[in-house]
């Protein structure tokens, strides 16, 4: 079980971030603090062996100039001009006996040549230490050369521990360091998780707070507060919906089931009963029509559509659109004006852009007076492209125009005109689709609404 | 014609197959995808009828394809709950003729299929369509009824072109959308039937006989009225 | 060998010194000594001392004679190490007087 538990810590990714701080501090302190070791304690010890060497050659050229005298004499002269009294010699016999030096006999540690080895010595009565590498000379003669480093060892030994005593420190704040780390790691964790839960919780007007740093954290924040808004409006839109269906679906429900039911008890006739299964029928198109639209406003908020995005020419579909409803317009004695441009290319959807528009047309056509005029308009600006539909009907009223693009809504001048609502919702996916924006003006008198839709195709949410 | 209809909901098959037959029509059905291959590769049909999704392993789109890759080229109108534009897509691209949605009315199927099979006896290019004395002239762009030209805007001209095109055929307003105006989805008001009301203006009133008929609950048909 | 740090950390390094010597720390009879460091030695450096002023043509520069007579001194009251020290100073300095010309 201890082993899991181990395990588990190392699951935590701030527990990782903190040790691997943690630890990178500590080899990063000991790589140092063994270079200073080696430059310094190190250096000593080679400046040593270095003059031992350097003495041994200058040695090794008196024997072979004048054989076993002259070695001894110039050891003689060596030792007699040692200032710094740290010069160790020993010549000896084939039988390790001593033939000349300063130290009175071989040392029995010393058992191979080619080698450093430390030595303690006794000089005048108090232990001391030097550093000796012996020699073997033709004849069989050893000689052994030395310095005495006592004071370098106790130099050496300083450093050594405060190195240590380096270590141990920089160790100790690496471990204060990652409990840092860690600290920091999970409070800026925290407030996502925070939010997330208060999300969860049901309550989505939580966003997760932005340190104003602008940092990698800060753009995590705002893209996560811009998916909790997507998710916000979204459901929103869901929320509307089922308030919607409550209310005005089930009227035309409840109309084609009291329609069959009155008929299935009343009627008299064979005719009777065929013109309310009629009536019947046409009430559940109009629902199937409703749920059509609703469905499409869904797949248009969900943005799949975009996958399917071109370069397209939008004036013919919306001459189409012109010369569709003029017949319309016409009809109720009311003037439809279509002002377009040759060739105006966005890249987006054209079907859609021309269902908007129609519902726009449809909608102004729809609720202008007697002999009026509507018109519908497109421009190009720096912005984009704008496509503007004008009537001279009643129009919306200011605090309206808000809610006039929700699902369902229908304003009181047009509590009796056929319609579902839906249309204005529709026109508002779309221009969020293609990353633009729709506006409602009031065209005094009337509606002006006016389209906006970029002509390269921004991104956004929806 | 004769028809095959597949489709597993039997309240719709037998639905189906019962207009279809009233119709004048000869209909063969099939439950499942395996039998409904079967009968579409072993029998000459002049369309078909099929819905997309079918139990036995073997889905519509599935027989649409396997039909096309033997050079099978019987019109068929996939019929489909799925409605959103990338399965209409899909369907066509199978191979597809038409595609319909559910719930549809009857007389909007049959429309289509009737003009579905027309689809592929007529034609190689045309100059000029006549149905009883009203000619149209292609090429000129120009309408005659018994001898008078009759002037005609570029819509009305379009409009009048397609019904002479399914001259006899019930066509239905979405068809007329569709067809006329490439427009895909309802337009709530009616706005087919001004258009059409004011072709009449045109064509019909000053004549003695009029050719653009009412189909009641489905839509126009030019032809003849037949006493 | 005084260290203000804990001897939890010199004794093991002190104890590996040791172990390379391959010496028994308690049998401090058996060290090797520097001979050098002896009233005996500091005689003979007199004697050198004493065979470079004979053969040398000019008087010995001051210091010389100054340090000898302190080397001298030292090691008669039993300072053997500093007295050698001043006598090998002292020889130096003579030295190098005889090499210049």
């Amino acid at each position: 079980m201890a082993s899991r538990s181990r395990f588990a810590a190392f699951q935590s990714a701030g527990i990782r971030f903190a040790a691997t701080y943690a630890g990178l501090l500590a080899v990063s302190g000991a790589a140092l603090a063994l270079f200073l070791w080696w430059a310094t304690a190190g250096l000593l010890d080679r400046q040593t062996e270095a003059a031992i060497t350097t003495d041994a050659l200058g040695l090794s050229e008196r024997w072979a100039d004048g054989g076993l005298r002259a070695l001894v004499a110039a050891i003689g002269d060596r030792l007699a001009g040692n200032i710094d009294d740290d010069a160790v010699y020993l010549l000896a016999d084939p039988s390790y006996g001593q033939v000349t030096g300063n130290l009175d006999r071989w040392p029995p540690s010393v058992r191979e040549a080619g080698q450093f080895y430390e030595l303690q010595v006794m000089r005048a009565g108090m232990r001391s230490l030097a550093r000796v590498q012996a020699y073997d000379l033709p004849q069989g003669y050893h000689l052994l050369i030395g310095r005495d480093v006592v004071v370098r060892s106790q130099l050496r030994q300083l450093l050594t521990d405060a190195l240590l005593w380096a270590l141990v420190i920089v160790c100790g704040l690496a471990w204060i360091g990652a409990f840092v780390v860690r600290g920091m790691f999970r409070r800026t964790l925290s407030s996502v998780s925070q939010t997330a839960l208060a999300i969860a919780g049901g309550d989505l007007t939580q966003r997760v707070p932005l340190t104003g740093r602008g940092d990698e954290f800060d753009q995590l924040a705002e893209v996560i507060n811009d998916m909790l808004d997507r998710i916000a409006r979204l459901m929103e839109g869901v929320r509307q919906v089922s308030n919607a269906i409550a209310h005005d679906l089930r009227t035309p429900i409840a109309r084609a089931r009291t329609r069959l039911e009155d008929a299935s008890l009343h009627a008299e006739s064979a005719a009777d009963l065929h013109s309310a299964i009629e009536r019947a029928t046409a009430d559940l198109d109009g629902i199937v029509g409703v749920f059509q639209a609703l469905l499409r406003i869904s797949e248009i908020e969900a943005g799949s559509r975009r996958a399917a995005f071109d370069r397209v020419d939008l004036i013919p579909p919306l001459a189409g659109v012109a010369e569709l409803y003029e017949a319309v317009a016409e009809a109720r004695g009311v003037t439809l004006m279509a002002d377009l441009p040759a060739h105006v290319t966005i890249f987006g959807d054209a079907a859609l852009v021309q269902q908007a528009v129609a519902n726009l047309v449809d909608n102004a056509v729809k609720f202008s007076p007697d002999g009026g005029t509507a018109t519908l308009a497109v421009r190009v600006l720096a912005g984009g492209v704008e496509i503007e539909v004008t009537d001279h009907g009643p129009g919306i009223p200011a605090e309206e125009r808000q809610k006039a693009t929700q699902r369902f809504y229908r304003g009181e001048a047009a509590r009796h005109t056929p319609g579902s609502g839906l249309g204005l919702a529709l026109v508002q996916a779309v221009a969020q689709l293609h990353g633009g924006t729709l506006r409602l003006e009031d065209a005094v008198p009337g509606l002006r609404a006016v389209l906006v839709l970029p002509q390269s195709g921004g991104v956004q949410t929806v | 014609m004769r028809i095959l209809v597949v489709e597993d909901d039997k309240d719709v098959a037998g639905f189906v197959v019962r207009g279809l037959k009233e119709a004048g029509h000869v209909a063969e059905h099939a439950d499942n995808g395996r039998d409904g291959l079967f009968l579409a590769v072993s029998e000459p049909f002049d369309a078909i009828v099929l819905d997309r999704m079918l139990p036995g392993g073997i889905d519509g789109l599935k027989i649409l394809e396997t039909l096309r890759s033997q050079q099978n080229l019987t019109p068929v109108l996939i019929l489909s709950a799925l409605a959103d534009v990338n399965e209409r897509v899909k369907g066509l691209k199978a191979g597809g003729d038409d595609y319909l949605t559910k719930p549809f009315a009857f007389a909007e199927l049959l429309a289509r299929v009737e003009a579905l099979s027309r689809r592929g006896k007529t034609e190689g290019p045309t100059t000029k369509l006549v149905v009883e004395d009203l000619e149209m002239d292609l090429l000129a762009r120009q309408v005659k009824r018994s001898g008078q030209k009759i002037d005609l805007q570029p819509r009305e001209f379009r409009l009048l072109e397609y019904l002479m095109r399914h001259a006899g055929q019930v066509v239905t307003r979405t068809m007329l959308l569709e067809g006329v105006w490439d427009y895909h989805f309802d337009p709530q008001t009616n706005v087919i039937d001004v258009h059409v009301s004011r072709l009449r203006q045109k064509v019909d009133k000053p004549f003695p006989v009029p050719l653009i008929q009412t189909i009641r609950n489905a839509g126009y048909t030019l032809r003849a009225e037949r006493a | 060998m005084s260290h203000p740090l804990p001897h939890a950390i010199t004794t093991p390094v002190l104890l590996c010194l040791l172990t390379l010597t391959g010496r028994n720390v308690l049998a401090q009879d058996r060290l090797p000594e520097v001979t050098t460091d002896s009233a005996a030695y500091c005689t003979k450096l007199l004697d050198r001392v004493q065979q470079l002023r004979l053969a040398a043509s000019a008087p010995p520069p001051r210091e010389a004679i100054a340090l000898t007579e302190e080397g001298q001194h030292m090691c008669d009251e039993g300072l053997a190490r500093g007295g050698v020290m001043r006598l090998r100073q002292a020889l130096r300095i003579l030295l190098r007087a005889g090499e210049e010309p």
